[in-house]
């Protein structure tokens, strides 16, 4: 407790973890506030993470707060530089723990090419560990939610559902290999340097800076939850194909257990991406060459009805309503 | 095999038929795959009482209910938000949600001085499980029954509802009780009967051959899940169902009082004299007329309207296997 | 009512198999069907419910000759 009481308990947990890994020139002036310098539009969000276990297969707390927050950026076309992060850590929580969860925060905020620029530590009662990140980029590019055109294709990242898969394998007693996908997209945020900074800006390819007209972090509630949000602030409506959704076999054999299903589930490495159809395979080809984006694929069409549908396997089509449940595995 | 033959002839299809498809399990995967997109307006595929939750009593709710006060009710996550008559196990913490029956067993050997109530619910597929947990049920752990058989149901159908032209029965109880117990059905209801499984092409080809059997006046049983259905089902399971359980009335939620339609056994918890139950009916409400296949869930006045899955009227939206729910979905 | 998955059995001890479904390994228990490492089962809520002696190319066989003796058409 006496950790978070402001005294040099605070300070020695400050110093020895939280500076010793988030080392950089701004955070280590230790001033009240981190002074930035910025140019033009910024964007600018916040997440909280409560997740358990704090450590599982693929990933942590601290890892999924930086990506969490880092994707977030991206998908509104913002290069990422700095984030801030609140720790409010219960008694007793052990310091290797911490630790360890910290530098997994450190190394990803390396990766994802940003600072930790402030934070705030509580201990309280409860147990646990709960972080939250808020985190500002440079806007690079208008990409939004309300801009997909009829005909534009939807490309998604990659393989579906690993992130609640590996989640609940652990709760359910099922084994398996099923890693979480938690990972920065910083690959993707180059796409939109690249389009904005020149003509034949892709592969010698002139692809216009308006190309792509919306981005999405693909999180919790799944693909669909992100295409319902899509239709509602785009005032359009989307066709994908069950035979082109990404979803590697050890996720498929998870869900036939359980009587779930990949499109509805919760990833934290993957991105929705809307490109203009003429542009679509140039810019898929480039987000193949991505990091964690190899398996990336189009998935459907923006058509101008209104509903999220799905054309499945046998042939046939299937109205996909949101998730209203995060219902429980079904058996009988 | 030409698929592609099979589904154009469905598509075209212009006699009129209505086939029952009565298991849940079949609803779901009817309705993920867009299967009826695939065929004619003339076939129409109404879904049966093979859903447990949907026709469990008000009555069995309450009784659990009653029960966490002195136990721990332990329940499939189905269950959860059914409503009794008043509450339903939503309402109530001293609860553990599983999706193996057996972890019940484990539970109740690791907590000796607890005291669990299993909700065992369902038809003649889960019901072997059962019957293997009464073979070594600790003291400490009881259970609260309402499994149903699912024939007497399809022959209180037959008598009470005469449009239904054929069924697709339920592959994995008939991996239980086997193909036999349909041949007499077939026969004296003059309905063909298709033992199904669970891909969207099984259902596919057997809608097909409902109706090429329909065409030719063919009341007989096809099985065509033959890997997993034999002649005479699962003896081991039999034989273990017969130690265990006998037959008695059952109440069913939305239909009354089937005879014979019920297993149970003798240190089962009573819930009521079931001569004794009377429900309410809800105004619109038609779930009812769902469960015995007289109308698809959009005919209902309340669908969508005032029935949603967060606003469950009837059973048919709480369940996952549920028609409306299913169809809402 | 129904929701089962077929996978090959791994290992065997005492009444419970582990079964591996597209590399997801969950225990099961045999008390209902006699299995042997190897076979491929169908596990429904916990248990092994029945042992599948085809493999789906060969139940697809079934099924076509099935529909074959009730139309005779090809």
């Amino acid at each position: 407790m006496s950790h978070g009481s402001g005294g040099q308990m605070t300070a020695k947990l400050i110093n020895d973890i939280f500076f010793k890994h988030f080392q950089n020139d701004i955070l280590l002036k230790a001033e009240d506030s981190a002074v930035l310098d910025m140019n033009g539009k910024i964007a600018f969000t916040t997440d909280s993470f409560v997740v358990e276990p704090l450590e599982f297969n693929g990933g942590d707390i601290g890892k999924l707060a930086v990506c969490g927050t880092v994707n977030d950026l991206i998908s509104v076309g913002a290069r990422p530089l700095y984030l801030t992060c609140g720790f409010i850590i219960g008694e007793g929580f052990s310091i290797e723990q911490l630790e360890r969860i910290v530098i997994s925060m450190s190394e990803t905020a390396k990766e994802a090419g940003v600072k930790i620029v402030a934070g705030d530590t509580k201990v309280i009662e409860t147990k646990g560990l709960f972080i939250n990140t808020s985190g500002i980029g440079d806007v690079i590019s208008s990409v939004s939610i309300s801009n997909s055109k009829k005909g534009s294709k939807i490309i998604v990242t990659g393989n579906l559902g690993e992130h609640q898969a590996s989640i609940m394998s652990a709760r359910m007693g099922i084994e398996n290999n099923i890693k979480s996908d938690v990972a920065p997209l910083i690959g993707l945020a180059n796409i939109f340097e690249k389009l904005q900074n020149s003509p034949k800006n892709i592969d010698n390819s002139e692809i216009s800076k308006t190309a792509i007209q919306t981005m999405r972090d693909i999180t919790r509630g799944g693909l669909v939850t992100v295409l319902h949000e899509l239709c509602e602030k785009s005032n359009c409506g989307v066709l994908i194909y069950e035979k082109k959704i990404p979803v590697c076999n050890e996720v498929k054999g998870f869900c036939d257990i359980l009587g779930l299903e990949p499109i509805y589930m919760a990833n934290e490495g993957k991105m929705l991406i809307v490109v203009e159809e003429k542009y679509a395979d140039k810019v898929l080809e480039f987000v193949k060459n991505c990091l964690y984006c190899e398996n990336a694929t189009i998935v459907g069409e923006i058509t101008d009805g209104s509903d999220v549908i799905l054309k499945t396997l046998i042939g046939g089509e299937r109205i996909l309503s949101p998730l209203y449940s995060e219902g429980l595995p079904r058996i009988c | 095999m030409d698929i592609e033959k099979i589904k154009k002839y469905l598509k075209n299809y212009s006699n009129k038929i209505k086939i029952m498809e009565v298991c849940g399990t079949h609803t779901s995967v009817i309705r993920k795959s867009g299967i009826k997109d695939l065929l004619s307006d003339n076939i129409n595929l109404v879904s049966g009482p093979g859903c447990p939750v949907c026709v469990t009593s008000v009555f069995y709710i309450d009784k659990l209910i009653e029960l966490s006060k002195e136990y721990i009710i332990l329940t499939f996550g189905d269950m959860v938000k059914v409503k009794g008559s008043k509450k339903s196990l939503a309402d109530i913490s001293n609860k553990i949600v599983l999706y193996n029956p057996m972890q019940a067993i484990d539970l109740a050997l690791q907590n000796p001085t607890k005291k669990y109530c299993f909700a065992a619910v369902g038809f003649e597929t889960t019901l072997p499980i059962y019957a293997l947990m009464l073979e070594k049920c600790p003291d400490n752990l009881k259970l609260l029954t309402s499994l149903k058989s699912i024939i007497p149901a399809l022959e209180y159908i037959c008598d009470n509802e005469k449009t239904i032209d054929a069924f697709l029965a339920p592959g994995h109880v008939c991996a239980v009780i086997g193909a036999k117990p349909f041949y007499s059905l077939a026969e004296k209801y003059k309905k063909p009967i298709i033992i199904t499984g669970f891909s969207p092409l099984h259902i596919l080809l057997s809608i097909y051959t409902a109706i090429q059997m329909f065409e030719l006046k063919n009341y007989s049983v096809k099985n065509l899940y033959k890997n997993v259905v034999k002649e005479n089902g699962n003896e081991n399971a039999l034989a273990l169902i017969d130690k265990h359980f006998h037959i008695a009335d059952d109440y069913w939620r939305g239909i009354g009082i089937i005879k014979n339609s019920a297993y149970v056994f003798d240190d089962d918890f009573n819930v009521n004299n079931i001569e004794d139950i009377i429900e309410t009916k809800i105004d619109g409400c038609r779930c009812t007329d769902v469960i015995l296949g007289r109308i698809n869930p959009i005919e209902c006045p309340l669908f969508r309207k005032f029935c949603t899955p967060l606003n469950a009227i009837g059973p048919c939206m709480v369940s996952s296997e549920g028609a409306c729910g299913i169809v809402y979905s | 009512m129904c929701v089962a998955v077929s996978g090959k059995v791994l290992n065997i001890e005492n009444d419970t198999a582990t079964v591996e479904i597209m590399g997801n390994k969950i225990k099961a228990n045999i008390g209902l069907v006699h299995v042997i490492v190897n076979d491929r089962v169908l596990v429904h809520a916990g248990c092994v419910i029945q042992v599948l002696d085809k493999t789906d190319a060969e139940d697809l066989d079934d099924i076509w000759n099935e529909l074959l003796e009730i139309t005779g058409e090809n």
